[in-house]
């Protein structure tokens, strides 16, 4: 079979993402069993007001069968494309094509017009590898919160995950990836969103476990005046290796872009960190920053940036700042002078870096997990 | 809708003006160990030389062309002449340079600048050295300042320990062609304590049609030396290739300093693909100024070696990429040893449909703690045909570091504009204030006469393509 191109049909697409060449990465070490088959059921959990109306547990052959109710043609062309993985590269097409063809776990996750839906969906992998795979579709005027949870069970697991988004003009979305596994557990992540006239997308990236993880966030801002807005947090320590790429490309004009990166390193650890800003021609009047800032506890850590900002429309502004340093020796100081030990000093000061990004996602019970979660990190033995 | 403001290309006359081709010897097109033992043997090197080139020249034909970068498809390197002698033996006065070349040299202001404000100078046209000399004091002091392939016979010990050692034939393609072919450029050494008060500057010429111009600098600056050297570069445009593959070996020792200062107007037709490396030791310092203006394609990214502790690197530049130009520019820094620190400022202009390209690598390795580094890029966009890109790597592998790095793409503000405007200040100039006040800092680094010249290329008219 001849797989030079790409195929859109689902059982061709199958045949060919086993058949792509094991993917090389130069930044960090790939083992060599990565691609494992998902057989077991997932154990996942969805709550949330609006789960019933909102929430579609998908089928792999049929966008339409999925839902119990007619999908406007323009919506399912727009969602196929979102399918096209000419469009959606993510992380590598082996993972993206994996998690598309080979999902044990997937759904169509649908807002309403002039409402909000709130939707959690948790996922505890126990052992069993899980391969997701979610639409999320936000129509003209809706409001939407939809948070994905991947949480550490005891067992080594594989987690491939893919979320595509659509938001529709007028849209709001918030959307958050909180992953805080073991540290067996290796973990693919991508989400790519694509916004629409006057929607404003907010997409939260919280890579907080894992000691082997790759997270991919790639934003289209194709509609005018459309808003787009990255938060990550991340946290590596051991022998972590951690690849995690951002995108925000401005298409529409008088577009708006922020991407924001708070992180820390301990110990062995290696990371690279890769920003893009992307002005297309006709991107008139947008305006986008990137900004990543790294804190480093361990003299034997390997932290890699690669801001780019790439431009090809001369009426707008970009900027992009990355900061890589140890946690200011004065802050600590005045700290442990009002009795915290160095470590706890070191603790709070990363708490409080990683809590700029939690406010600006702005969901009290997700800060107060991730804070938990972050604490027991912290205390584990896998502590700086 | 804002007016815009018209940035015209650089006024190239002088430049372009070509010399009729009067050559002693010129080599046969293409790559051959033929073609390469003729080269020696014409100069007549030793052993050493023949075979290093010979090697280089094995190395490059199994390196593939690289496929990042700029698009380097169309270089034909099988059609380059590698080596033009141009029919003249080296001069030591300008009286006794032929006329039509010193009338070259004349027109871009070089014997002028000697007499003015250099120490010495090296003329280089087409493949060979035709001109050098130097102060009289110098030469007492201590301090050598010839041409390379002179110096390779006459301090040959120096050479040898040096040539290629910073670049060698395996770093890549052009650096293993530049190994085979190189021929001219500029061997500069310092002696200990000795500071250079006036700059010493060679200038390369490539005057024959469709060659390629290798030269090689190596300057060593000793134990607490100072030197301020100016290379600059250009030919006329032609509808054929021409091809730039020089190198530049730096070495600054304990507690010397060295400003290396570069203004490249090579034509549009060139494809400029130049190394330059400097290696810092203790308590030493490396400034880089670079003008890159000319050239169809340019990939260059001087880089500094910060390995003995407090070395400092400072790069500070400007690309100005206009229609049909790609000019993929940078700077690398390699933090090898403690208490190093380096500032890069690089800015950028691009116009009519030019491409500018920012590509930077700093790293700091694992042993070199207390390291202070950042990095400032600042890109100029005139219209929405031009692009200008910014990708900056970083690799930090020691916790005791302070990086900071911020690049910003844009254009010129019309509040800027209409601020300056109601201070009474007329439109056109404040544009052209704007303009001025952006490349700055760079011309002000820059040598007086490189610093006229590029301010008179901007120079605004009141419409066109700032708004």
């Amino acid at each position: 079979m001849n797989y030079s191109t790409i195929p859109t049909e689902i059982q061709e697409l199958k045949a060919w993402s086993i058949a792509q060449p094991y993917p090389e990465w130069k930044r960090i070490n790939l083992p060599s069993d990565l691609f494992a088959q998902a057989l077991e059921t997932p154990n996942v959990c969805v709550t949330g007001e609006s789960s019933e109306n909102s929430y579609f547990p998908m089928e792999i052959h049929s966008l339409e069968d999925s839902v119990s109710f007619p999908l406007d043609a323009r919506v399912l062309k727009r969602l196929r494309e979102l399918r096209d993985l000419s469009i959606v590269k993510g992380i590598g097409n082996k993972f993206t094509s994996f998690a598309m063809t080979h999902f044990n776990q997937g759904a169509m996750i649908i807002g309403q017009p002039k409402q909000h839906t709130q939707i959690n969906v948790s996922h505890t992998l126990e052992g069993t590898n899980l391969v997701s795979h979610y639409l999320v579709y936000a129509p003209k005027n809706s409001k939407m919160e939809v948070i994905f949870d991947y949480r550490e069970g005891e067992a080594s697991s594989k987690l491939y995950s893919q979320v595509v988004l659509l938001a529709e003009p007028g849209s709001d979305v918030k959307l958050v990836n909180v992953q805080r596994l073991n540290a067996q557990t290796q973990s693919f992540q991508n989400i790519y969103a694509l916004a629409e006239e006057g929607a404003q997308v907010v997409i939260g990236d919280l890579q907080l476990g894992s000691d082997l993880k790759a997270s991919n966030v790639y934003k289209r801002l194709e509609g005018h005046r459309t808003q787009g807005e990255i938060y990550t947090l991340y946290y590596t320590a051991e022998k972590a290796q951690a690849d995690l790429s951002y995108t925000l490309n401005h298409v529409g004009k008088k577009t708006n872009g922020h991407i924001l990166s708070k992180g820390a390193m301990s110990k062995q650890s290696k990371k690279v960190f890769r920003g893009n800003l992307i002005f297309d021609t006709g991107a008139t009047q947008s305006v986008s920053k990137e900004e990543e800032f790294c804190m480093l506890l361990a003299d034997q850590i390997k932290a890699d940036s690669i801001p780019g900002l790439f431009c090809a429309e001369d009426d707008v502004i970009g900027e992009h700042a990355a900061s890589i340093g140890q946690i200011d020796e004065d802050r600590l100081f005045y700290l442990q002078s009002r009795g915290f030990s160095l470590t706890a000093a070191r603790k709070l000061v990363i708490r409080g870096a990683y809590e700029e990004v939690l406010l600006k996602l702005n969901i009290p019970e997700l800060t107060s997990n991730v804070q938990s979660t972050l604490d027991r990190l912290l205390e584990s033995g896998r502590e700086i | 809708m804002a007016n815009k403001t018209y940035i015209p290309d650089i006024d190239r006359g002088m430049y372009d003006i070509v010399n009729p081709e009067n050559h002693r010897f010129v080599a046969d097109k293409g790559l051959t160990e033929e073609i390469i033992r003729s080269i020696s043997q014409e100069k007549q090197e030793p052993e050493w030389m023949l075979k290093y080139r010979l090697k280089s020249l094995e190395i490059y034909k199994s390196k593939p062309v690289p496929t990042w970068g700029a698009d380097l498809s169309e270089l034909d390197v099988e059609n380059i002449v590698h080596y033009v002698k141009p029919n003249v033996d080296m001069a030591r006065t300008w009286d006794d340079v032929p006329a039509d070349i010193k009338e070259t040299f004349e027109r871009l202001g070089i014997p002028q600048a000697e007499r003015e404000s250099l120490a010495g100078v090296g003329a280089q046209y087409d493949s060979e050295v035709v001109y050098h000399s130097m102060q009289e004091s110098l030469k007492a002091q201590g301090v050598v300042y010839t041409d390379m392939d002179s110096a390779v016979k006459s301090h040959e010990s120096i050479v040898k320990q040096y040539f290629m050692t910073l670049i060698t034939n395996r770093d890549h393609k052009f650096s293993a062609l530049h190994g085979a072919v190189w021929s001219g450029g500029s061997f500069v050494y310092v002696p200990k304590g000795v500071k250079v008060d006036k700059p010493l500057q060679s200038y390369f010429r490539l005057n024959a049609k469709g060659a390629g111009q290798f030269e090689h600098t190596l300057i060593v600056v000793e134990e607490g030396a100072e030197l301020h050297f100016i290379e600059g570069c250009s030919a006329p445009k032609y509808g054929v290739q021409n091809l730039h593959a020089g190198a530049v070996e730096l070495f600054v020792k304990k507690n010397a300093k060295l400003r290396y200062s570069t203004i490249e107007n090579w034509s549009r037709n060139m494809y400029n693909l130049n190394t330059k490396r400097c290696a810092v030791d203790a308590h030493g310092r490396i400034e880089w100024v670079s003008g890159s203006f000319g050239s169809r394609v340019s990939m260059l990214y001087p880089m500094s070696i910060l390995r003995g502790e407090y070395a400092s690197s400072e790069f500070t530049g400007i690309t100005f990429a206009a229609n049909g130009q790609y000019l993929d520019t940078g700077s690398k820094v390699v933090h090898a040893a403690p208490h190093t620190s380096s500032i890069v400022n690089s800015k950028s202009i691009s116009k009519g449909g030019g491409h500018a390209f920012y590509r930077g690598l700093l790293r700091v390795t694992p042993g070199a703690h207390h390291v202070k580094s950042t990095v400032n890029c600042e890109s100029l966009m005139l219209d929405a045909q031009s692009k200008s890109d910014t990708l900056p790597i970083i690799e930090v592998m020691n916790e005791q570091v302070d990086i900071g790095h911020e690049a910003k793409i844009g254009r010129i503000s019309d509040d800027t504009i209409f601020y300056l405007m109601s201070r009474g200040i007329p439109e056109s100039e404040a544009k052209a204030m704007i303009v001025r006040g952006f490349v700055e800092p760079i011309t002000k680094e820059l040598p007086l006469e490189y610093a006229v010249e590029l301010n008179n290329l901007i120079s605004l008219e009141l419409e066109g393509t700032i708004g």
